[in-house]
């Protein structure tokens, strides 16, 4: 009895041992036989990749992504024999200057001398691995920047020959200066008269904000007028 | 006998099964970090052209791009039918989206810079503004090397 009980205990111990080189092969085996399978698709892979990669169509491709093209605009804070410092909405870079730089003012080449600080200039060059490197800048006494523009939507509330007040979405009065350059539109963008344009009407006001004030470019009925004049 | 005999067996399986259980789970943890980074790297990266501000999201032009077409398509998402209003240089554009917010126009550029503001108003009148940098040329930039 005694025996038969040993030989049991024996036997599970065996059967746990016997277990995990089985448990452990398997995983072997199938590692084995799906690494020589990644083996042959990777070679596959290697070989798709080399004749696309001789290509013509793919080369230049890959030539014009790995040479990317950057154009900026920015203004001039400083310049020195080998750089130029400049400054935009983004902050301050510094571009550096070699003879491979072209300098164009007003279709004409000119020298780093001829830049003075506070000149506007446009930036054009390659970014080859992360760096950038110009290789033409046109330069310009004027600014580069466009007017401060304004666009909103609101309730014309009083309008005469050259102001205009709209009641804003926000709650608030806003004034726009008219002058003959101000469009007039039906919500489809058709020109209109500016008599159809009374108190109460809803529009959008596209214009620009200087040390003036703001002015109106283009005053756009956000309802068809024939509905609205129906309506009344 | 027969119920010690039973027991024994038993017993012994699960043991069995459970170090069997562990050998695999150990495996397949091995094998998961090689597999979830070979995952990583077949991700799209997320599109850095497309800048969203407020509820605008411009997905071209690309900022700073330099290009040779005198013609440049401005798109976008927004809130559904909001007035879309882009300037290029001061040259305004008016257009509404669709009814999912979606909105392109194409506009011609100037040769040389070309700032394009994008204004979103939606009904309440909030307003969302994205800007782009796009540099017209007709000259090619790598033919210049001295």
């Amino acid at each position: 009895m005694q025996i038969t009980k040993q030989f049991l205990l024996v036997l599970s111990l065996l059967s746990l041992l016997l277990a995990m080189p089985i448990a452990v092969t398997a995983q072997e085996a199938t590692d084995s036989s799906s690494s020589i399978f990644d083996q042959t698709k990777t070679e596959n892979i290697k070989k798709l990749l080399q004749k696309t990669a001789n290509n013509p169509n793919v080369k230049k491709v890959l030539g014009e992504l790995s040479q990317r093209k950057r154009g900026f605009i920015g203004q001039i804070e400083r310049v020195t024999a080998e750089s130029l410092t400049i400054t935009n909405s983004k902050g301050t870079e510094i571009i550096p200057i070699d003879n491979q730089v072209t300098l164009l003012k007003a279709n004409k080449e000119i020298s780093i001398d001829d830049l003075a600080i506070g000149d506007w200039l446009v930036i054009m060059g390659l970014i080859v691995d992360d760096a950038f490197t110009p290789k033409r800048i046109l330069v310009s006494s004027a600014t580069l920047l466009p007017k401060n523009h304004v666009v909103m939507l609101g309730t014309i509330v009083d309008q005469t020959k050259n102001k205009l007040t709209l009641l804003s979405r926000q709650n608030e009065d806003v004034s726009f200066d008219l002058n003959i350059k101000t469009q007039y539109q039906d919500h489809d963008g058709k020109i209109v008269k500016n008599s159809k344009f009374i108190k109460d009407l809803q529009v959008l006001i596209v214009g620009y904000e200087n040390d003036e004030g703001k002015a109106a470019s283009i005053i756009r009925t956000l309802a068809p007028l024939e509905t609205l004049q129906g309506n009344e | 006998m027969k119920k010690e005999m039973i027991i024994s067996v038993l017993v012994g399986l699960v043991f069995g099964l459970i170090i069997v259980y562990g050998v695999y789970t150990a495996q397949s943890s091995l094998n998961k970090p090689n597999q979830s980074s070979e995952e990583l790297g077949v991700n799209p990266s997320p599109d850095s052209s497309a800048v969203v501000n407020g509820i605008l999201v411009l997905h071209s032009p690309e900022d700073e791009s330099v290009v040779d077409e005198p013609t440049v398509t401005i798109a976008g998402t927004t809130n559904p039918k909001s007035y879309v209003v882009i300037f290029i240089k001061d040259e305004e554009n008016i257009t509404m989206t669709d009814e999912a917010g979606r909105f392109s126009v194409e506009s011609e550029l100037e040769l040389g810079s070309n700032i394009i503001e994008v204004y979103a108003l939606d009904e309440d009148g909030q307003t969302a503004i994205a800007k782009r940098t796009v540099i017209y040329t007709t000259k090619p930039l790598v033919e210049e090397t001295k």
